[in-house]
């Protein structure tokens, strides 16, 4: 098991006054059969007027809130400590079954889990998205094996270059461009995997960067991270990072899940202020912390 | 039924007759501008004779509409509720989930007052065979109801003695079961305040919601005017923030909440989901009861129908195919060229199969193989439809069918055709409402924002037309004089352009034209808080201008000028006489006010610029003439044309209600006996600003401004500037301590993304 401490603060600096704004914000990470969340805290400057929390549809947690008071500057600023116990979450024989019969368990999801093998509003089904996947799911190939390979291949044809799309920008074109930051690989890899009728989510959370060794941990280094998960013919989810090549990673702090980004976005939100520029800054820092009676547990479980 | 192709009981020459009359009782009720903001296509006309349905053909109508009403309100409330039971069972989960016209927002949670749905509209064809189709459901559009009831009242009024043969079943009942419904799905408020909420003032809707407003005694609010504080809804009034408890919807899911349900589009309500969440406010209908607008629902509604009640639909739909089921998908396929083809999402665009070509249909076989959940397909049908509504009395009370409904005629929806349900017995099918069972509250000081706004620019281009019209009127007076080309330093000051063109060319953009229709349109978007005589002297300026005249033609062009001016004058009257002192007056006051100042000074400067010695006596009696004071000269004085008792008439006269003092005084008493608004810092500094203006006007010294030096010639332009500058900023702060702006805009979102890349992957 590792615990860690996730600060994750958002800074909004506008040229003028906003009279008024409302967030919608999810950043409160959710327990899982993997992750346990010990403690969370979502400190919003200035004080809301309003602020409200609630489950959504997928369970996750979502506040929303509004700062009624002129302002210049937004802060947000989220802090969770959060223990992941990969080994709650290793894989199970179902990920050696062929990924056909994954389809199969994708459509037989009632309610809004159905959903995630179908077109959401930021990610539409493709035949292309069929074709670049195809090479990795021959027919009757195991589940874990076709989607390993997948997400290796995204990993490998993608180049991460930030700046590169924006929020808006579909990932058929980032097919084509083959450039992208997480969101956009995540929802590439989600578009393949439902174009072939498996069901997919997008996960939003952090990672953890491991330091070199004696170097001092730079604080904002890390990001906000996104990625995705495919059900299993057991109806259990695997986690796949295709900006990071990855399957079932172990570091990985989830926040929550979606259909899509727009699902799950850390902070969005609407100002009411006459022409305003606005600048964001985001940082992110998630560090290892030693559970309580770390000493006693001895090291290499 | 009988229709208006059935000559019986009406002669043709007749229908001719009451079709004039309805032409000009709904011109003078509710004059549509022409101009640039509505187009051509707001025109409208009322058919007079209207479609009167058999009272045992109505039966058969209204238990359909009850029982498709009982099951939409179940099968919305399914989808919707904490613990779905209809998803994947009876209503496939894709149709929901994978849906766009689904708000996930919405879900999950019950909003107060008992159901979702309110108003809710249906569309139905085929009454006149008998054989009634609902060909689909409607929620959240109110509108249409509103222009039923105007066009029913119209009707009643032409038709009067004819009805009492007829016997008509009255919409009362219905609007009094509506307003107790609305009344009462507010949470822990006894006397709720209620607003119809408007897509806009340039929305087509837009008159027909302030029709409903006014007749169900609801205020009538645009977006910009409701704003969510504190989790709770309000009214941005004049003079501040009102709370609101209900709101009536004419904004779809579409456009409704940027901040949860409709995040691309601008405007809306942002916070409305979460007000509706936090049960302070009652959205009607719900939010997320746009869903029923998909074409799904009509394999969804037999299945549901089937399963809660074991039966059929009384009433059917068209018959529809879905491409998600095996038996849907082959015979689209099989048939395609026949279908029209409408996806899931309802404000996705359609195909008709049958204007494809070969390739595209085998584009769009493909497709439909691809995703076929999302297709569904039904015969071409353009029958005709009538509108009719059906809400609920009070909370958990009956469900009530409008008896009757609303058609229109032409494929522009231009001609509409009331809709009446016989064997009523009643003589009166005009809707009467009186006061419903609750608290009074007295709201003759609420004016929400926008429609202020409206008034106050009423006002001001009602000012600046009349001084358009007199400026050329008297240049065209003066030429008629004068046997040579009219000649004089002063003349392009006075007017941009010759009198004549000004008056009558619709293109130029300094002109008359566009004045008038900026005036009509700003009277269209308050309707409903103007006397209704004033309706039939702006009709007769919009009928006027339509017809315009020949360029060459001075005497008609000298004719449309007495016109106007005197339909001008028959509103200033209606506005003096028949208007009652509330907010909205005051602000309408205001703004001719400043405009009569504004053009008064603004053409003092620009002529007397031009002229560096004495004005010429041609000037002063021109400015005399546009300011409507030559006669309050010549009784006051016996002496020829003098520039110093001429500027004095016309700036600093107290006792001329056309003076620039006397505007400027009537603005501040105007701003004293307005309600405070929340900012009473910014009116503090409003009413400074009027009586600074009416300050200057009585510390000036006349003559020395028209001492024929250079020193004159410069005092004038210092006095006239300072004027003219804080004419404007009285016009710029009104405007901000009374209807202050704000943009809303989406918040740039996301993260700063860096891929961190692990060491050992």
């Amino acid at each position: 098991m590792t615990r860690y401490r996730v600060s994750h603060e958002t800074r909004y600096h506008y040229e003028g006054e906003v009279a008024l704004g409302y967030n919608r914000a999810v950043l409160r990470p959710r327990t899982t059969t993997g992750q346990r969340v010990l403690a969370h805290d979502l400190r919003i400057d200035p004080t809301p007027a309003f602020r409200n929390e609630h489950l959504d549809l997928f369970g996750n947690t979502v506040t929303v809130f509004s700062v009624e008071t002129p302002h210049r500057t937004l802060v947000v600023h989220a802090v969770s400590e959060v223990d992941v116990r990969p080994e709650d979450a290793q894989l199970d024989l179902a990920g050696l079954a062929r990924w056909e019969d994954a389809v199969t368990a994708a459509r037989q999801l009632g309610d809004v889990g159905r959903a995630f093998s179908l077109d959401s509003p930021l990610v539409g089904t493709d035949e292309a998205f069929a074709a670049y996947a195809a090479p990795s799911f021959p027919a009757g190939r195991p589940l874990y094996d076709a989607v390993a390979d997948l997400t290796r291949r995204i990993f490998e044809d993608f180049t991460y270059l930030p700046g590169s799309t924006t929020l808006s920008t579909p990932p058929l074109e980032v097919l084509h461009s083959r450039t992208g930051v997480c969101q956009d690989f995540a929802h590439v890899e989600i578009a393949c995997l439902r174009s072939l009728g498996l069901a997919a989510r997008y996960t939003s959370g952090y990672l953890e960067t491991s330091p070199p060794v004696a170097a001092p941990r730079l604080v904002g280094a890390d990001a906000s991270h996104a990625w995705c998960s495919v059900l299993l013919p057991d109806r259990t989810w695997i986690d796949l990072d295709p900006t990071n090549g990855l399957i079932e990673p172990v570091t990985h702090v989830t926040v929550g899940w979606g259909r899509d980004y727009a699902d799950v976005a850390p902070l969005s939100g609407v100002i009411f202020a006459a022409g305003v520029a606005s600048e964001l800054v985001v940082s992110v820092d998630v560090q290892q912390v030693d559970p309580p009676g770390a000493a006693v547990i001895s090291p290499g479980t | 039924m009988t229709g208006p192709d059935d000559d019986a009981p009406m002669g043709t020459d007749t229908r001719d007759r009451l079709r004039r009359r309805a032409d000009r009782r709904l011109r003078s009720r509710q004059l549509v501008a022409a101009g640039a903001a509505h187009g051509p296509a707001a025109r409208r006309a009322v058919e007079p004779a209207p479609l009167v349905i058999g009272a045992a053909t109505w039966e058969i109508v209204e238990r359909g509409l009850l029982q498709r009403h009982r099951l939409l309100e179940a099968l919305i409330d399914d989808l919707y509720g904490p613990d779905p039971r209809l998803i994947g069972r009876v209503v496939p989960a894709e149709v929901v989930h994978a849906n766009p016209a689904f708000v996930p927002a919405a879900a999950g949670w019950t909003p107060a007052g008992s159901g979702r749905l309110s108003l809710t509209g249906f569309d139905l064809s085929g009454i006149d065979g008998g054989r009634p189709v609902v060909r689909a459901v409607r929620v959240a559009d109110p509108g249409p109801l509103g222009r039923l009831l105007e066009t029913r009242t119209i009707t009643a009024e032409l038709l009067g003695d004819r009805l009492a043969e007829t016997g008509v079943r009255p919409l009362t009942p219905f609007l009094v079961g509506l307003r107790r419904r609305l009344g009462t799905i507010a949470t822990a408020e006894r006397s709720p305040r209620v607003i119809v909420l408007s897509p806009g003032a340039d929305h087509p809707a837009h008159a027909d919601l302030g029709e409903l407003a006014r007749i169900l005694g609801y205020t009538l609010a645009e977006a910009a005017d409701v704003t969510v504080r504190r989790g709770a809804v309000h009214l941005r009034s004049v003079t501040g923030l009102e709370p609101v408890h209900v709101v009536l919807r004419g904004i779809g899911d579409e456009a409704i909440d940027a901040l949860e349900v409709s995040p691309a589009v601008a405007g809306g309500v942002p916070g409305l989901l979460a007000a509706a969440r936090a049960r302070t406010v009652t959205v009607a209908d719900a939010i997320g009861t746009g869903w029923l607008h998909s074409p799904i629902l009509d394999v969804v509604l037999p299945a549901v129908a089937r399963h809660l009640d074991a039966d059929e639909l009384h009433l059917p739909g068209p018959r529809r195919l879905w491409c998600g089921d095996d038996d849907g998908q082959r015979e689209t396929l099989a048939r395609l060229g026949e279908f029209v083809l409408e996806p899931l999402d309802p404000t996705a665009p359609t195909v008709d199969t049958r204007l494809v070509g070969r390739a595209e249909l085998d584009g769009l076989r493909a497709e439909i193989e691809r995703r076929p959940w999302w297709w569904t397909a039904r015969e071409p049908d353009d029958e005709p439809t009538l509108r009719t509504y059906v809400t609920v009395d009070s909370e958990g009370g009956d469900a009530i069918v409008l008896p009757g409904g609303h058609a229109t005629l032409s494929a522009d929806e231009s001609v509409a055709v009331d809709v009446w349900v016989g064997g009523g017995g009643s003589t009166s099918p005009a809707p009467t409402l009186r006061p419903a069972g609750l608290g009074q509250v007295d709201l003759a000081a609420s004016l929400p924002s926008q429609a202020g706004e409206a008034l106050l620019w009423f006002g001001r281009y009602l000012e600046r037309s009349e001084h358009l019209l007199r400026r050329a009127r008297a240049v065209i007076d003066l030429a008629a004089t004068s046997t040579e080309p009219l000649e004089r330093p002063w003349l392009p000051a006075l007017l941009p352009g010759p009198a004549v063109t000004l008056l009558v060319d619709p293109e130029r953009v300094d002109g008359l034209r566009p004045l008038l229709d900026a005036l009509v349109s700003s009277a269209s978007s308050v309707r409903g808080l103007l006397p209704t005589d004033l309706w039939s002297d702006l009709d007769r300026i919009d009928t006027d201008t339509a017809e315009l005249a020949d360029p060459h033609d001075v005497a008609a062009a000298r004719a449309l000028a007495d016109r106007l001016l005197a339909a001008l004058a028959g509103i200033a009257g209606t506005i003096a006489e028949s208007m009652v002192r509330d907010p909205g007056w005051y602000l309408l006051d205001i703004g001719r006010r400043l405009e009569r100042a504004l053009g008064t000074v603004r053409m003092l400067e620009a002529t007397l610029a031009v002229t560096t010695d004495r004005p010429d006596d041609d000037l002063l009696e021109m400015l005399l003439t546009v300011v409507v004071s030559l006669n309050a000269y010549r009784r006051r004085y016996r002496s020829d044309l003098e520039a110093d008792a001429t500027l004095g008439i016309l700036l600093v006269d107290a006792t001329n209600p056309r003076s620039v003092r006397a505007a400027a005084q009537a603005v501040v008493d105007d701003l004293g006996r307005l309600p405070n608004p929340s900012v009473s810092a910014a009116r503090t500094n409003l009413t400074a600003v009027a009586r600074r203006i009416v300050g200057t006007l009585d510390r000036v010294d006349v003559p020395a401004l028209v001492a024929g030096d250079d020193t004159g010639a410069a005092r004038r332009a210092d006095v006239l500037a300072q004027l003219r500058d804080d004419l404007h900023l009285l016009g710029s702060s009104t405007s901000d301590t009374f209807f202050r702006h704000t943009i809303a805009e989406a918040l740039p979102s996301g993260t700063v993304r860096r891929r961190a890349r692990q060491r050992d992957a």
